[in-house]
């Protein structure tokens, strides 16, 4: 049993109310753009099963809680970035995974992929690697989960990805 | 998009954007479809999403250093990048590979194209609803990627080969191990057969689907299973001979279409469970006839080739991958070009798909096991 | 080397109005130069008289001084290869096109025409493949000029190395994991 604790306030309880079934079935969308996505295919394989997470992929973004950038984003694909963000309901959060979405890793000389997926849509988790391994990727996934737990209800937390720019 | 719709003014159409961000587009391709109900009349497939430059970055890097970057052309089969790069430099220099390296890179690079099958058979059952079988591969697919980390440091991207030769040997007891796992997987291919192979809905699906004729195959520059499939006996393994592969006994698998046609979906499927216990054998008697010597050829620290140009190729899982490489003599290409097995495979789709419904869109392109950043670069 | 060198031969006696010549550099391979405007003859003759009937690969190449197409043919039954090759001066860059003899040409032929701006003549549908189509410039051409923006996002992004200079300002702030804690502790 949860362990309440001496003289917890009420938005407490409520915020763990929201975050804890939030935390435990999140629903990412399966968004492989590059190598990244053969390790999240992995990820979600029988080794690291993700599963026992709650995390299952989702393949439309009305669905999905988290945008698992896995991948090197190029300008072309930048707008697609942007609109599955938008699409995506609120709370939503976004995990960059590998060094591509992070800074533009190995292609940050590239003229055409852009340099780290922050440029496009705010980022809660940077996961480094090229490609992360399953267990990073768990970790990383861990780590969004702490995050959700200090969300408060009142708080709107993210905005649209166009007060980027 | 409005082009498109003006031309066809016979009935009701629907414009439809598959991808680019579509499960069953492996990766980020986008199709546009033009629809007359349930059946496609037109298809326009919109590539270079993922067109990250690897060819300009070639020209801004020394030799040595892009290596890395013949990975992530095809990170399924990163493998026969770096063995097709390393070929072309090799043969630039005049550099020749000890027999060892090359009996140790045609280890990595069977073992590479098992689990790049792995994962084309598995994600083409999971296109068509059978998510199962994916597990399975997957689970192979992680055994030999215990492997890979043991040869090489690295699960996918393993930059594992280099310029004359591979860096390190074999560690001791590793090939006891993989002929233990060869063991195990020639006996597993039958238990997925049982799985979905034979499954007699997954067999109807696709038998008789989009019959690519040989003649239409060899025109598109097809290559690899693809073309295999539709009838054409040609391997560059065996054709264009190179690194160790004359000194193995391997049969060349085609199409022979012994449920449904000779180039249909099911023949490209047939083939790739095929060529996989080919690729056993391959690694097995090379793993048996290991050569003593050097891993690793001379080559100077700084690597300038001679003025020319070279173009390699390697039989890689999607087909050939080539290597154009222009050299002016300086530290770095003037130009390296990849030819790649899924970039002409997109050229096949116009010709095939219109007069197929959207459900079996899927499982065609499925069958062509086309992955985007091979296509775009 | 030497299906080149016979493959020369067969050429220059089936179309002798056509200058052709053997070239190679100091190693590699060689090929054979044709004159730019009678490429698709000669192509057409070789995939329909020699049985030239799979085309490898086609690539642009930017010397510096010139731009230059090189074709790859191979005869599939035959197991021979045949490498052309064509110059084409920087500003204006047309060539007629080989889309009708190979349908991967096609798309061989676009991707050059969107990385290096030479010009197919002929070409049922001539247009960007890799690129966006509002993109300016052709980027594997030598004087391409790397772009600072697109549609707003920025290319730049600051060196990792600088954030790691004692005296950068940004090094001042606390670190990430710290101040996570106390918001942690305050809620």
């Amino acid at each position: 049993m949860y362990h309440w604790g001496e003289g917890f306030a009420m938005p407490t309880k409520l915020d763990w109310l929201l975050n804890t079934p939030r935390k435990n079935s999140i629903w990412y969308l399966l968004f492989a753009t590059a190598c990244c996505g053969i390790e999240l295919m992995q990820t979600g394989g029988p080794r690291t099963d993700l599963d026992r997470f709650g995390a299952v992929f989702r393949a439309t973004p009305r669905q999905a809680d988290l945008l698992l950038v896995a991948g090197s984003v190029t300008y072309k694909m930048a707008d697609r970035v942007r609109r599955l963000y938008d699409q995506m309901p609120e709370p939503k959060y976004v995990l960059a995974m590998g060094s591509c979405a992070n800074s533009g890793g190995l292609f940050a000389r590239s003229y055409s992929v852009v340099k780290g997926v922050d440029k496009i849509i705010p980022v809660d988790v940077y996961l480094p690697g090229c490609a992360p391994r399953p267990e990073a990727l768990n970790h990383a996934l861990l780590t969004i989960q702490k995050r959700m737990m200090k969300d408060k209800w009142s708080v709107r937390r993210t905005t649209s990805s166009e007060k980027l720019l | 998009m409005t082009q498109l719709i003006l031309e066809d003014q016979h009935g009701e159409t629907t414009m439809v954007n598959m991808g680019p961000q579509h499960p069953s587009t492996h990766g980020v391709i986008n199709l546009r479809l033009l629809l007359q109900g349930e059946v496609i009349a037109k298809i326009d497939p919109i590539v270079g999403f993922l067109h990250r430059s690897i060819e300009k970055l070639g020209e801004m890097t020394p030799y040595p250093g892009f290596l890395p970057y013949t990975d992530r052309v095809d990170y399924l089969s990163a493998m026969f990048g770096n063995q097709v790069y390393c070929m072309a430099v090799e043969e630039l220099l005049g550099v020749e590979v000890p027999r060892r390296a090359e009996y140790l890179r045609v280890i990595a690079c069977e073992l590479n194209r098992i689990i790049s099958h792995l994962i084309a058979v598995g994600t083409m059952a999971m296109d068509l609803g059978a998510f199962t079988p994916f597990l399975h591969a997957i689970r192979e697919r992680e055994t030999v990627n215990d492997f890979m980390e043991r040869i090489c440091g690295a699960r996918i991207n393993y930059s594992y080969m280099r310029i004359g030769g591979v860096p390190r040997d074999l560690e001791p007891g590793l090939d006891k191990d993989i002929l233990k796992f060869l063991d195990r997987f020639e006996k597993f291919i039958p238990e997925f057969n049982r799985l979905i192979t034979g499954n007699e809905i997954f067999v109807r699906r696709l038998i008789d689907l989009a019959v690519i004729p040989a003649a239409d195959a060899i025109s598109c520059g097809l290559s690899g299973p693809n073309l295999r499939s539709s009838g054409v006996d040609y391997d560059l393994r065996r054709d264009r001979p190179y690194s160790a592969y004359p000194e193995f006994e391997f049969r060349v698998v085609t199409g022979e279409g012994y449920r449904g046609q000779t180039g249909d979906c099911y023949a490209r499927y047939w083939v790739r469970i095929d060529e996989m216990l080919e690729s056993a054998k391959i690694v097995r008697q090379a793993l048996l006839g290991l050569p003593e010597g050097d891993v690793k050829a001379k080559v100077p620290r700084k690597i300038t080739p001679p003025k020319g140009e070279v173009y390699s190729a390697v039989e890689s899982s999607r087909g050939e991958m080539g290597c154009y490489l222009v050299s002016d003599g300086g530290e770095q290409p003037l130009r390296v070009r990849f030819r790649t097995g899924s970039f002409t495979a997109m050229t096949v789709l116009p010709k095939i798909v219109p007069g197929l419904m959207v459900a079996d869109l899927t499982a065609f392109f499925g069958s062509l096991d086309v992955v985007a950043p091979e296509i775009d670069r | 080397m030497s299906d080149v060198k016979r493959m020369h031969e067969t050429l220059s006696r089936a179309l002798p109005d056509i200058p052709l010549e053997v070239e190679s550099a100091q190693a590699g391979m060689s090929w054979i130069h044709v004159p730019a405007e009678h490429i698709a003859a000669v192509i057409g003759h070789l995939r329909h008289t020699e049985g030239f009937d799979y085309l490898a690969c086609l690539t642009g190449i930017d010397t510096g001084e010139e731009l230059q197409i090189a074709y790859t043919l191979r005869s599939l039954p035959d197991k021979t290869e045949c490498a052309l090759k064509i110059s084409l001066p920087r500003d204006e860059a047309v060539v007629p096109t080989i889309s009708h003899l190979y349908g991967v040409a096609d798309w061989f032929e676009r991707e050059v025409f969107d990385l290096y701006g030479v010009h197919f003549d002929g070409h049922p549908d001539l247009r960007r493949i890799m690129m966006p189509d509002d993109w300016e410039g052709h980027p594997l051409r030598k004087d391409y000029v790397f772009p600072s923006e697109y549609h707003g996002i920025s290319a730049e992004r600051p060196d990792p190395h600088d954030l790691l200079d004692p005296e950068y300002e940004a090094c001042a702030v606390d670190p990430a994991p710290k101040s996570d804690s106390k918001e942690g502790s305050t809620s």
